[in-house]
């Protein structure tokens, strides 16, 4: 029971995604110029997460090792093409304001990451929890870029202005350097709050 | 139709350059642009593999999906294409140059899931391009994306030597390096600045 | 130096890794067969409702620019004589609002060329004057040639005389540009025109 708990919460906050792994950041950097969209695409990418690591965690033992990528991405890309289809079938405005970014949930590593990494070598209910945790601070790091730089870029949170009329929006936010800057600052308020630098996947 | 063509490609490289840009790819430019060498290299394999992807897969999309009607299969179809590609090269750089296989260790097999790839693949399909333009739009956004990974490249290895703060060491600073990158190529659109800060 | 043993050795271990492969390809295949299936039940569940919405979309967007007409017929084959000329090349669909049995204007659909891509966008025309304008598809710039989608934009192409070219105000005609999106006021205004010049042309010839 402890680990199911601390499977899930290091997703959120010390193994960030966005913020700590920087994994994901594709998706992070294009969609978030609104706080809806970065929900959107959180909860979308979280959707195919845990789907995806229910699947291999059941399949562990059967599916062989010379060819567990090709079918963890055909697993992944089932997933992804079904949230796709069904995103276009019950929310459409949102499904075409994330645009290809939606297919193009498949190569987010976060995924392909959980997929090797944990979900391939523990039980259901650890994966679950594990996809489950990612997700939420997958979608969390979303929220948070998007929700700065629609705050500043556009006045306005979820649609809802906040600024006031006086307030001349920066346009560069909503911009692709906008989206840099914000991440880079974020990331780095991120090391010097917890005193290390991002563990990055990669070594980045 | 030359003009045509001259404008995707030059589109995709530079106004719309597809990493500082379109956001595609950027994993790789974060991970890979720590040497130069290691850019060039990693650059030689993504504009091949997206080459090739973008013409295979455009054959795909165009002669078996469409056709069987089945085209909700693309995202599973093509990202399998691009995912033998990778194997395939990684089996070529092996035998011929084992030194840069060496060199790009992990990052090789990541170019399946560098989203340049299939975002282009992706693009070609769905800007409707015929098979000509997939292939100005697949070199061009290839050589777009060699040109970011080696500026920044050549920029983060002199960012070595300066005294950046602490916590902004390694992907902070990297990214908001990307954000002045995007804004000089933003001046390829006409953008101003006057016009970025809404002035 | 000939080893007899080692001949089969040797077909033995291509025996054990030939079996491997296929197990292998037949694990692999199974998986793309599952994944084929459930993507195929998933789509058949989905296309109807997208095509529902897709439906609607297109049935409000007619309305908005010709709020006059009740139903409208898809009639671009009949017309189709107009389209090929070259003229009205980003022209690719025209509809014929009715009410009741009486026809009361045209809506086009016109694709310019925007900024980054082509933007998608119906007019409205009926007797002397453009009812209405309304962007479909844009993938300009947010916050600058995204613009065109928004209502105040859009309204300025309401009422407009069909007789009279349509213009920037610098150009001597009605509409606004867009702060910072010159090409993207210009491409939907061209878009205009093409169809408001095509219904100059149906309106002589018929």
């Amino acid at each position: 029971m402890q680990r199911l708990w601390s499977d899930f919460h290091k997703g959120i906050l010390k193994e960030n995604a966005i913020l700590r792994l920087l994994l994901g950041l594709c998706p992070a950097l294009a969609v978030t110029t609104a706080a809806v969209n970065g929900l959107g695409m959180g909860l979308a990418s979280t959707a195919v997460l845990v789907s995806s690591n229910v699947l291999v965690s059941l399949l562990r033992r059967h599916i062989p090792d010379k060819i567990r990528i090709p079918c963890y991405i055909v697993i992944i890309a089932s997933f992804v093409t079904m949230v796709d289809l069904l995103m276009e079938a019950f929310v459409p405005e949102l499904h075409e304001a994330l645009g290809i970014f939606v297919p193009l949930i498949v190569v987010n590593c976060l995924i392909l990451g959980r997929a090797e990494a944990f979900a391939s070598r523990n039980p259901l209910a650890n994966a679950i929890s594990d996809g489950l945790g990612m997700g939420l601070g997958f979608t969390l790091g979303l929220v948070a870029l998007a929700s700065v730089r629609e705050i500043l870029g556009a006045g306005t949170l979820f649609g809802l202005s906040v600024m006031g009329s006086a307030f001349r929006p920066a346009l560069l936010m909503i911009l692709p350097p906008g989206a840099f800057l914000t991440l880079g600052l974020m990331v780095g308020l991120v090391n010097w709050w917890s005193g290390r630098g991002a563990t990055g996947h990669h070594g980045l | 139709m030359a003009s045509e063509l001259i404008v995707i490609f030059v589109g995709a490289a530079l106004i719309n350059n597809v990493v500082l840009m379109q956001f595609l790819g950027i994993c790789p430019l974060l991970g890979v642009s720590r040497t130069l060498s290691m850019a060039k290299g990693m650059g030689a394999a993504v504009i091949f593999v997206m080459a090739i992807s973008s013409m295979v897969t455009w054959g795909l999309q165009h002669y078996v999906l469409e056709p069987m009607s089945i085209e909700y299969m693309q995202t599973v179809a093509f990202i399998l294409v691009i995912a033998t590609l990778v194997q395939f090269v990684e089996m070529v750089m092996l035998r011929y140059s084992p030194a840069l296989y060496r060199a790009l260790g992990v990052y090789l097999p990541l170019i399946t899931t560098n989203c340049a790839i299939m975002g282009v693949a992706l693009l070609n399909i769905r800007d409707n391009y015929g098979f000509i333009e997939t292939v100005s739009h697949a070199v061009g956004s290839g050589l777009g994306f060699i040109l970011a990974i080696i500026l920044f490249a050549g920029i983060r290895e002199r960012l070595e030597r300066a005294d950046v703060p602490a916590p902004m060491r390694g992907t902070p600073i990297a990214l908001v390096v990307a954000a002045l990158l995007s804004m000089a190529f933003m001046g390829f659109a006409g953008f101003g600045v006057a016009d970025m800060f809404g002035l | 130096m000939s080893d007899l043993r080692r001949p089969v050795v040797w077909v033995e271990e291509v025996r054990a890794v030939r079996t491997n492969l296929i197990y292998l390809g037949i694990f692999l295949g199974v998986v793309c067969l599952a994944s084929a299936t459930s993507l195929a039940v998933t789509h058949g569940v989905a296309e109807p409702l997208i095509n529902e919405h897709k439906e609607r979309q297109r049935a409000a967007a007619l309305t908005r620019v010709l709020p006059e007409a009740d139903r409208f017929e898809h009639v671009t084959g009949e017309y189709s004589e107009y389209l090929i000329e070259g003229e009205f090349t980003d022209v690719d669909e025209i509809n014929l609002g009715y009410r009741g049995e009486e026809p009361v204007g045209y809506v086009f659909r016109t694709s310019p060329a925007g900024y980054a891509d082509e933007i998608v966008m119906m007019i409205g025309v009926s007797g002397d004057e453009i009812t209405g304008m309304s962007v479909l598809q844009q993938r300009e710039t947010p916050g600058l040639g995204a613009r065109v989608t928004e209502e105040s934009f859009q309204r300025q192409f309401a009422g407009l005389p069909a007789r009279q070219r349509i213009a920037t105000v610098d150009d001597g005609g009605q509409i606004d540009v867009l702060a910072g999106a010159t090409e993207s006021t210009l491409a939907v205004i061209d878009g205009a025109e093409q169809a408001r010049q095509l219904y100059k042309r149906i309106r002589e010839e018929r």
